[in-house]
């Protein structure tokens, strides 16, 4: 009876213990190691930043901190209003920066993004409200959120590539806002049919609200966090199939993007990029503030005569909605005058060619739109301040 | 890391079938069917007919090898390499458009040592590998992946010694320590390395990119303030050198992992590394470092070249050895990549060994037996002649870890004089650093202290004891970054 209990009982007990002690253990490895000059090499629990809301369909958790480990490794600090920033931010910006990934930049410190960097260059007061995966949509919904607070008297959106107008979420709203057509297809409005799904509703739900809570205190559960989103057997995957390095600057998505601007093809898109335009031109309206759409093209070893057409689709965009569209690709193609590949700028490592951009791509970034902004010899005082 | 997960899971399942259908696992066709089992996880289908093929070929070439003595064996040899790099898209022979319809073929590089050793073993012997052995030695899952290139004789005894083998509790603790050992050197001084490595690489980039701009002073504090004009070449020394420390880690905490596994099946398989760190010279690098891959080149591609060249009539040992030399360590160098990065380090290590080997030559002949054996013993002598190897190889197989494009641009971001300069400075300060390394480990009390750790450790027998080992290595292992970075040598 005695050997049956311990067989039993107390072996899985005290295994379980061992588990959890374990657990414990690295938890606290975790932190010390964050604490420590060892987070720059030692392995880090990347942190989980994002959470359900109701306008946008996803949002960062206001106060979340914690390194980022994907492609370089970045500290990272979610300010109370649930953008990337240090500080509380109640007193509004001066500029306000939108975008997607490129501009919430998570693999450079926030000190090192371009977003800060052309505040630095202008001495004016920054906000940056880049968000990972951002459609038009996402970058409208956002704004409407956050402009009354902020009051900025200037909005840079930034578009990195076509891919921000050809996504399919582009025309979704199942996993976050999105634009639908109207039952004429005639124009295209922001839906919010995440607000409907299953997955919205048990991450709004009081489990979903728990989880989020273990994510803000645990590393631990950013760790299990991590490894469900990549998938238990990615390794394998990769093995099987080696990723192929895509050539950003090819030509089919060349292709893409001058249909887009230039031949307004396909119509369903095109439709999503006018409603995107006009949006911002009533927020500018609204606010009595300016919109910049900074956009740069996948085409660093395009033809003249191929950017001029774009230019020209632009400039015709900006008599019609009255907001600022400029092509950033010049500027990028003159830092590099004997031609460059995005690796230049826009990688870490070899592996990730063609991804984010790395330091020096967020300098020159910074020169860009910091250059762009003085032309428009905007005076950034704002008495409500 | 998941492969080798993968791989852990398989031999666990073979324990336990071991212990319930004894008889059904000791049979060889079930080792084959675990083996094929795990390729068929590890590879996509088409990859799988591809592996196939090429087994299937080098089985009949080794077949013809063996019935034909009279044909010579470059003859059989030839088109199997010429698949091989074929299979392996090499530059050379220039097939790119059928490139595009091979795919990715791992663990094929470690295949066709293997196949080589039957193919030459079955000529000497006269006596072909039965078509079962054959396939369980050329695709042992223990082995498939990055090694350790196991000979067909030890290979046999395993498996005859796998047929009755029992599973004693000091062999598993002594096999599950060897495990964990190979993840801890993966998992976290990989990863160290690794990110010492990316440091000392962007701070070398940061440092070029941002002299353009003219906002530079407020965004550059960084802790590591290079000086100006060594920044680039300093930068990728230090990077070069972190990269081998990181390969270091990688393979061996692979290797040890596996070894690990194949003491659970009753396999012994070869050690591939010896403190390669310690080496004095390249050619004892070489003695240290992927021995089972270099102990292969020496027995059937140094020797055999050798004795073609005393044949010839060539009767002074020294030229005789030179060719040896240079063909098997530019063949060792280029077996590790495909593109010309790897031709360059080929012929790096072709005048490295010829070099070291023709420096030792002389050396008997200048200086006294006496004053060469004290310079040999002398700690400064070896701790420079280590700092100079070590980082010599380090920048020889740059190509590992810089794809071709960056390869050009990064020797070109310095001066010639920079380079000397820095390498110079790098090879000083680890020269220092190796010296005091070793003359704290000769200290006693360092070595009983890791003989009490260890000891305590292995005391321990608990079931407590054994959930927290169990939570520790499941944590570890779902640490992202072994997930990002697969091992390198899978890569071949």
């Amino acid at each position: 009876m005695k050997t049956l209990s311990r067989k039993f009982f107390r072996i899985p007990l005290f295994f379980l213990a061992g588990l959890v002690l374990a657990t414990g253990f690295f938890e606290m490895f975790l932190r010390i190691t964050e604490l420590m000059p060892g987070f720059r090499i030692l392995p880090v629990a990347q942190v989980s930043l994002y959470s359900p809301d109701p306008d946008v369909g996803y949002s960062f958790r206001p106060n979340a901190n914690g390194f980022w480990d994907t492609e370089n490794r970045a500290y990272i600090e979610i300010n109370n209003l649930g953008y990337r920033g240090q500080e509380t931010a109640d007193d509004g910006a001066d500029i306000v920066f939108a975008g997607h990934s490129l501009t919430e930049a998570l693999q450079v410190e926030e000190d090192k993004t371009f977003a800060f960097l052309t505040g630095q260059r202008l001495n004016v007061k920054t906000a940056n409200l880049g968000i990972s995966g951002a459609s038009p949509a996402v970058v409208v919904a956002r704004l409407r959120k956050y402009m009354p607070t902020l009051k900025p008297q200037l909005v840079v959106v930034v578009v990195v590539e076509t891919r921000f107008f050809e996504h399919a979420a582009v025309l979704q709203d199942n996993a976050y806002v999105g634009y639908k057509l109207t039952a004429d297809g005639s124009t295209a409005h922001l839906s919010y049919g995440f607000r409907q799904t299953r997955g919205y509703k048990f991450r709004t739900s009081e489990v979903g609200g728990l989880i989020y809570w273990a994510l803000d205190h645990f590393r631990i559960v950013n760790v299990l966090n991590n490894t469900f989103n990549r998938g238990l057997f990615r390794g394998l995957r990769d093995l099987r199939a080696p990723a192929v390095v895509k050539n950003e600057a090819s030509i089919g998505t060349q292709k893409s993007f001058f249909d887009l601007w230039v031949r307004s093809e396909p119509r369903d898109h095109r439709l999503a990029l006018e409603a995107f335009l006009s949006d911002l031109a009533d927020l500018q309206a609204q606010h009595k503030t300016n919109v910049i759409i900074a956009v740069t093209g996948p085409w660093e070893d395009a033809n003249t005569v191929t950017l001029e057409a774009v230019d020209q689709a632009m400039r015709a965009m900006t008599d019609r909605y009255g907001v600022t569209i400029v092509n950033l690709t010049p500027f990028i193609q003159s830092q590099y005058p004997d031609g460059v590949t995005s690796v230049a700028y826009r990688s870490f490592r070899p592996p990730w060619r063609g991804g984010h951009l790395n330091e020096t791509g967020h300098l020159i970034y910074a020169e860009a739109l910091a250059d762009i902004i003085e032309r428009q010899k905007l005076r950034f005082v704002n008495p409500e301040k | 890391m998941t492969p080798i997960v993968t791989l852990a899971c398989f031999t666990l399942t073979f324990v336990f079938l071991r212990k319930v259908l004894p008889r059904l696992a000791r049979h060889d066709l079930t080792f084959l069917g675990f083996n094929f089992a795990f390729l068929a996880i590890l590879m996509n289908g088409s990859a799988l007919i591809f592996l196939t093929v090429f087994l299937v070929i080098s089985y009949a070439l080794a077949a013809a090898a063996q019935r034909w003595k009279a044909i010579h064996i470059g003859f059989f040899i030839f088109p199997l390499v010429l698949i091989f790099a074929v299979f392996k898209k090499y530059y050379f022979p220039p097939l790119q458009p059928v490139y595009e319809h091979i795919p990715e073929l791992i663990g094929l590089s470690y295949v066709i040592f293997r196949v080589l050793i039957i193919m030459l073993e079955s000529r000497n012997t006269g006596k072909l590998v039965n078509p079962l052995s054959y396939l369980n030695y050329s695709v042992s899952m223990l082995t498939f992946m990055s090694g350790p290139i196991q000979r067909y004789r030890e290979f046999s005894e395993d498996m005859k010694r796998f047929k009755t083998f029992t599973l004693d509790k000091k062999e598993t603790l002594s096999a599950l320590a060897r495990f964990m050992g190979g993840v801890i050197k993966v998992i976290y001084l990989a990863a160290a390395a690794q990110g010492l490595q990316n440091y000392f690489m962007e701070a070398r980039k940061w440092k070029t990119s941002m002299e353009d701009f003219d906002f530079v002073p407020m965004t550059f504090h960084d802790p590591l303030a290079f000086s100006e004009v060594l920044a680039p070449s300093l930068g990728f020394g230090l990077a070069s050198l972190f990269y081998l420390v990181f390969l270091y880690f990688n393979f061996s905490g692979y290797t040890d992992m596996a070894i690990g596994l194949g003491r659970l099946l009753g396999f012994r398989l070869p050690e591939n590394f010896k403190y390669p760190f310690a080496a004095t010279s390249f050619l004892d690098f070489w003695t240290r470092w992927h021995i089972s891959l270099s102990l292969w080149f020496r027995d059937y591609c140094f020797t055999p070249i050798l004795k073609g060249m005393i044949k010839i009539g060539i009767k002074s040992p020294v030229i005789a050895t030179l060719p040896a030399y240079f063909i098997s360590f530019g063949l060792l160098g280029l077996w590790h990549g495909r593109t010309w990065p790897f031709i360059l380090c080929g012929l790096m290590f072709a005048a490295a060994s010829t070099a070291n080997h023709s420096y030792r030559s002389v050396l008997k002949r200048v200086v006294t037996k006496e004053t060469l054996t004290k310079l040999n013993e002398s700690r400064f002598y070896q701790a420079f002649t280590s700092a100079l190897t070590l980082f010599y190889i380090s920048l020889a197989i740059t190509g590992l870890w810089l794809p071709g494009d960056e390869f050009t641009s990064v020797w070109h971001s310095f001066s010639p004089a920079q380079a000397v300069l820095s390498f110079g400075l790098v090879i000083v300060c680890l020269a220092v650093c190796l010296y005091l390394g070793r003359a704290m480990l000769r200290r006693k009390e360092y070595a009983a202290c890791a003989c009490w750790v260890y000891g305590t450790i292995r005391r321990f027998n608990t079931p407590l004891w054994w959930g927290a080992l169990a939570g520790l290595c499941l944590w570890t292992l779902l640490l992202p970054k072994p997930l990002d970075d697969p091992f390198v040598y899978f890569r071949f």
